[in-house]
């Protein structure tokens, strides 16, 4: 069986491919939405941390937005 | 047997703190990543080459190794999140709102992936890419039913409150999701006239590609969701001195 | 206690009788488009008018929801309320008083529908005079207060949240889908005289399987919404 062949998968390779192609983009999808996310919330922590840190004496209003 | 399971309510406790969780889970991801990859491998090569062609669907039959993990993982996602609901509202466990919070969105697109493949088999095969098909409809109400979940979530200011409305949607709507199938399936054969292709008692070489598909489906189900409650509990964990520690 | 909780329900809907009146409007209203949208020829109104009537009544519970829980919610009451009786008792009778202040009437004006939509239209009339409007008015008799039941539900949930006019549809439709079908097919088999009890009985039983498990549901998420 060629590679052509294993492709073509008789007429009906269009349908597996975007079901394989759809299946695996959108759980990729997912990673890269949770790795923009994970980018976001470092830089939450970190300006938590800055802002906490120099006055360490008052703490009273730390508003931090989700 | 009474030190088994004290071991196994320090490990119940253990899994309730967010700490001990993401320090942990941090050595799991490699080991599941290496096991799913294994898996794909194995699997992929099977569903889409050594397996063999169904007679009457043809090679579309391929499609049914991701569709079926895909509807697999979508229920028990949903049943996933209900238990973690009624861990959360009954015993207060702070992870077990996360992990609920964590399954929706991954448990959305598995729902998705199932509905999109069904599409793509139905059109070789029904010539159509929708059918009022029961499984297929109740797929999509599992759908509306994530969505509503999200939806709800997502609109409270306080998230103490968020969590627990969202936690009694979801034990309302996994009750009901049997009720659902059985209506919808009642109707579907009132309505003979939409018949569609009954699927007959699964070929033994057809098994092994979709059993290793599942299996690498429910590691990947996993893996996502580990990796999104990480996150969830960055999110909510920010002002925690040993979060920043770790994050420095 | 209940008894006394009831009378408040009944009576503050009463107080606001025009707010009440309005979703029986939009349910005679709604079915009457659809003669505009499709077709008024009779055969053609009599095949579809299982569904409309079903999912303008279906719509119409889902709007009259907001007036038994916003108000209470909004000025405070509610919290009174809790405190006064158990959330489970609060959560049935605002249940129990929605359905009889919107439900019942829905059920009692919806013989004019089933004229609107031509219900009883038989192409023989010497054959013999078939009457459907009983086992209309008997299927949603069952299910309405089924879809009050779960409405609350998805109301209460809500009630807390920022946005909710249709956060509340969002969320509660996907759950009304099996009393969509059962109701709809009571109508159905009547049309195609043929037996309706089986559709009858699951439309109760999914009723009593509401009533006794939605109360717990709503009273929790009453208590959330006001703590």
């Amino acid at each position: 069986m060629g590679l052509q062949e294993f492709i073509a998968m008789g007429k009906h390779g269009f349908y597996v491919w975007w079901s394989y192609g759809v299946t695996f983009l959108s759980i990729a999808l997912l990673f890269v939405l949770f790795a923009w996310y994970k980018k976001q919330l470092i830089n939450k922590v970190k300006s938590f941390k800055r802002e906490s840190a120099p006055k360490a004496r008052s703490i009273k209003t730390e508003q931090i937005s989700d | 047997m009474a030190n088994s399971s004290k071991s196994f309510w320090r490990w119940f406790h253990q899994l309730g703190s967010p700490k001990w969780f993401y320090q942990k889970s941090a050595k799991w991801l490699p080991w599941l990543w290496a096991i799913t990859a294994i898996l794909f491998v194995f699997g992929l090569y099977f569903s889409l080459y050594a397996s063999p062609v169904d007679y009457q669907q043809g090679n579309s039959v391929r499609i049914m190794y991701i569709h079926v993990p895909a509807a697999v993982l979508s229920m028990v996602g949903y049943l996933a999140m209900a238990v973690c609901a009624v861990i959360g509202l009954v015993w207060k466990m702070k992870m077990s709102f996360m992990a609920m919070r964590a399954i929706a969105p991954i448990g959305a697109v598995f729902t998705f992936i199932c509905l999109f493949t069904g599409s793509m088999w139905g059109i070789p095969t029904w010539g159509t890419w929708w059918e009022w098909d029961a499984r297929m409809t109740s797929e999509l109400v599992l759908l509306f039913l994530y969505l509503g979940f999200i939806a709800l979530h997502s609109s409270f200011s306080d998230r103490n409150k968020a969590d627990r409305s969202a936690a009694i949607l979801a034990i309302v709507g996994a009750i009901n999701v049997p009720i659902i199938y059985g209506s919808v399936k009642w109707w579907n054969t009132l309505h003979q006239a939409y018949s569609v292709t009954k699927k007959g008692a699964i070929d033994p070489q057809m098994q092994t590609p979709l059993f290793i598909m599942i299996g690498a489906f429910y590691l990947l189900f996993v893996i996502l969701v580990i990796v999104r409650l990480r996150l969830e509990v960055i999110n909510r964990e920010t002002k925690s001195k040993w979060l920043q520690e770790e994050l420095a | 206690m209940f008894v006394t909780l009831l009378k408040r329900e009944l009576m503050l809907a009463r107080r606001n009788w025009v707010a009440i009146l309005i979703p029986l409007f939009f349910f005679i209203m709604v079915v009457s488009l659809f003669p505009f949208a499709v077709s008024p020829e009779a055969e053609f109104l009599q095949q579809i008018a299982p569904g409309v009537i079903w999912v303008a009544a279906l719509l119409a519970t889902l709007l009259s929801l907001d007036l038994f829980y916003r108000g209470d919610y909004q000025d405070g009451s509610l919290e009174q309320l809790l405190i006064m009786a158990s959330p489970t008792q609060v959560a049935f009778s605002k249940v129990l008083a929605h359905w009889l202040v919107t439900g019942l009437p829905l059920v009692l004006v919806s013989p004019l529908l089933a004229g609107l939509m031509h219900l009883n239209y038989a192409p023989d009339r010497e054959l013999l005079d078939p009457n459907h409007t009983p086992v209309m008015m008997l299927s949603l008799l069952l299910g309405t207060p089924t879809l009050c039941l779960l409405g609350a539900v998805g109301m209460s949930l809500s009630l807390g949240a920022s946005r909710n006019g249709m956060l509340v549809a969002v969320m509660i439709l996907p759950l009304y889908v099996p009393i969509l079908i059962f109701g709809s097919a009571v109508i159905t088999a009547s049309l195609a005289n043929s037996g309706y009890n089986a559709q009858l009985a699951i439309l109760g039983a999914i009723l009593l399987f509401a009533l006794v498990l939605t109360p717990f549901a709503i009273g929790r998420a009453l208590k959330v919404a006001v703590s």
